[in-house]
């Protein structure tokens, strides 16, 4: 049986990861209210989907505030069909 | 949410409810948008309708000018202070892409027509009516179905036809008379752009209950 990638396989990273799936990009704010995380634990999980190149997090401005933006990458979206391959080995669907 | 590991039912889980949260956004943040250039184009057509009935002269067409001379800067104005979307989907794109090409296409036959007018061929302006019926009923179609909403469809559905049957009816030599092309148009407006922005609306306000 395949292992589950041990990155996908936290809450947090594998919601953030589902929503980006879904979406074009979304940004900081719409990510921490749909997963109801907290702003510290939410930009850590990101940076780390971010080092594994799941994930681009791209800093700018809407107008005068911060604004993050971010967006699954070609390896995240492979990372994740492989991830919910191996989700349904696992629960054999 | 923190950083539990899940088990695969629980990931499986996780994964549904995200997906089934992000598909609830619907595409048409920009509901005032369309209802602003439905409006546009639906009060120009019945004052320009009611000058040429009325007065009789053919230069109250200019007054076709005004749905780009007051839109376009309504609409630049309308997105500048609109809140950045905190998500984007592909619908947006494709939507925003659709509504482009046919602002783009607007825009390059109104030119090419001026220049036919210049050049003393007046007739060539009926090819806005086709513009406007077919090229506008296509934006509309391919919006009813990115969105999937049923009312788009429909609404550019019959502008297309009917931009067919002003064809029709011009190629065999059937008067386009003000009286019946222009409400025929201003229905197709309303069918296009008001009336899905009304569904739409409602069925937002009716989901966040």
């Amino acid at each position: 049986m395949k292992e589950l990638d041990p990155l996908l396989h936290s809450q947090l990273r594998l919601a953030v990861m589902s929503i980006l799936m879904n979406v074009e990009e979304a940004d900081f704010v719409y990510l921490r209210e749909k997963n109801e995380a907290t702003a510290g634990n939410l930009s850590v999980q990101l940076d780390k989907l971010s080092a594994a190149g799941y994930i681009t997090v791209e800093k700018g401005f809407a107008g005068k505030k911060t604004r993050t933006v971010c967006r699954v990458t070609p390896a995240g979206r492979t990372a994740f069909e492989a991830y919910v391959a191996a989700l349904r080995t696992y629960l054999n669907l | 949410m923190d950083n539990k590991t899940l088990n695969p039912h629980e990931s499986m889980a996780l994964i549904s409810a995200m997906i089934e949260q992000s598909k609830h956004r619907v595409a048409m943040s920009d509901l005032r948008v369309s209802i602003m250039w439905g409006l546009l184009t639906i009060i120009t057509a019945v004052m320009v309708t009611v000058l040429l009935l009325t007065m009789g002269d053919p230069v109250y067409n200019y007054g076709w000018f005004a749905i780009p001379a007051i839109g376009i800067p309504l609409n630049i104005f309308m997105q500048r202070r609109k809140d950045t979307p905190r998500v984007r989907t592909y619908i947006d794109t494709i939507s925003d892409a659709v509504w482009k090409t046919v602002g783009y296409i607007g825009l390059t036959v109104t030119a090419a027509c001026i220049v036919f007018n210049v050049c003393g061929y007046r007739q060539a302006w009926l090819a806005m009516f086709y513009y406007a019926f077919i090229v506008v009923g296509f934006g509309a179609v391919a919006t009813g179905i990115v969105i999937k909403e049923k009312s788009y469809l429909c609404g550019g559905i019959i502008s297309i036809v009917a931009g067919f049957i002003i064809i029709a009816a011009q190629l065999s030599g059937f008067p386009l008379l003000v009286a019946w092309v222009m409400p025929l148009y201003i229905v197709c407006v309303l069918l296009m752009f008001i009336i899905p922005a009304i569904i739409i609306n409602h069925k937002l306000k009716k989901s966040a209950e």
